[in-house]
């Protein structure tokens, strides 16, 4: 009976049994469910047009005729275009159509690389030079590589190392603690508040947040990354942003690139 | 003691003299402000309001209005401490269980 005792009370000092990454997934997975009885998870790659039916309308009309497609043909052009060794995007990417293995934790590196990053890496592995994080070419670019590779499910790799699992810890803890003079976390606003309206905007699921990028937000007036969208959250929060590509920022892609497993990319799309 | 102590009412005199200085007052303010903001952004957690009110603080301290850089640092060093604060409280949040954790 003592021996029972300690085990509980061990047990509770420890704070409880920690999720692991597939464990929070379905944990997830189910806080939108029982929410939206009758919206399949699936259907949360729309983001918030999944549960606002007149918002959802009027996506539909302005999908017909997209302002990112001029940033799709952009890109399509850089894609074709030589490096200076003669080389081109296509030796590093095939096709393009790679957007489904992005972010990926490479081991070698001990972090995460995002599509970004990886483009900029096959630029200077031949002999080009790095475009900067907000260039319009790096977005144009992700735009056309996001837009062949649509319909592709998201695949992220259980995090198989100790670094691996640490960089999926720190995008969870991103995501889970309170920040700026506002004192919010992501989950306030995209778990406990999801399907709230703040003030006009109704609040969106995030299992769905990473499957359309890049966006052309009307707010923006052009298209623009996931991390720039994550620079606007903590900025609202009150919270001073970190820069894009920057660890904390591929952490927490990488985190929510995990919890949307098996949802398909739909991007790029528009956004109010 | 009776010999030391006009030596002693100087030194005091001048250490008076050098707290009431409005310029050097001002200059410790904007210092430790900046010292507070530059650990919470260490914590991964700055404040833009912070950044932005110690920007205040050192234009209004280059100008030479110190008592407005006083009030900027002190508000920008108030601004960093809660946001260290935050920081702190914030350590051990996904220790809990994801995601219905406070």
């Amino acid at each position: 009976m003592r021996a029972l005792i300690c085990c509980v009370l061990a047990v509770l000092a420890s704070g409880g049994v920690q999720a692991g990454p597939e464990e929070d997934r379905l944990a997830l997975r189910k806080v939108y469910e029982d929410r939206f009885p009758g919206v399949p998870v699936e259907a949360h790659k729309d983001g918030v047009y999944a549960i606002d039916e007149s918002a959802r309308a009027q996506w539909q009309e302005i999908e017909e005729f997209p302002p990112y497609e001029i940033a799709v043909d952009a890109g399509e052009a850089l894609f074709t275009e030589p490096f200076p060794d003669g080389a081109g995007f296509a030796d590093c990417f095939d096709d393009g159509a790679v957007k489904a293995r992005y972010p990926l934790f490479d081991e070698a590196q001990s972090t995460v690389v995002t599509l970004e990053m990886a483009i900029n890496a096959c630029r200077t592995s031949h002999g080009a030079t790095a475009w900067a994080n907000d260039a319009p070419e790096l977005t144009n670019l992700v735009a056309y590589m996001a837009f062949i590779s649509r319909g592709q499910i998201i695949a992220v790799a259980l995090p198989a190392s100790t670094a691996a699992l640490a960089a999926y810890e720190a995008g969870k803890q991103f995501y889970m603690a309170r920040r700026g003079q506002l004192n919010f976390a992501c989950k306030s606003c995209h778990v406990q508040l999801v399907g709230n309206l703040l003030r006009a905007e109704r609040l969106s699921a995030s299992v769905g947040q990473v499957t359309h990028w890049p966006v052309y937000r009307f707010k923006w007036e052009e298209v623009g990354g996931l991390h720039l969208r994550f620079q606007e959250c903590n900025s609202q929060v009150g919270a001073e942003p970190f820069e894009l590509q920057s660890e904390p920022y591929r952490n927490l892609e990488y985190f929510l690139s995990y919890i949307a497993n098996g949802l398909p990319l739909n991007g790029p799309a528009t956004r109010k | 003691m009776r010999q030391c102590l006009p030596t002693l009412c100087l030194a005091s005199l001048l250490l008076a003299g050098c707290a009431a200085d409005p310029a050097e007052s001002a200059r410790l303010a904007v210092e430790k402000a900046s010292s507070l903001h530059a650990q919470s952004i260490q914590a991964g957690y700055p404040w833009r309001e912070s950044k932005r009110r110690l920007a205040a603080a050192e234009t209004a301290l280059a100008a030479g209005d110190y008592a407005a850089a006083q009030t900027e640092a002190e508000v920008a060093a108030a601004l960093a401490q809660a946001s260290l604060d935050q920081a702190a409280a914030e350590a051990n949040a996904s220790k809990t269980q994801f995601p219905f954790a406070q």
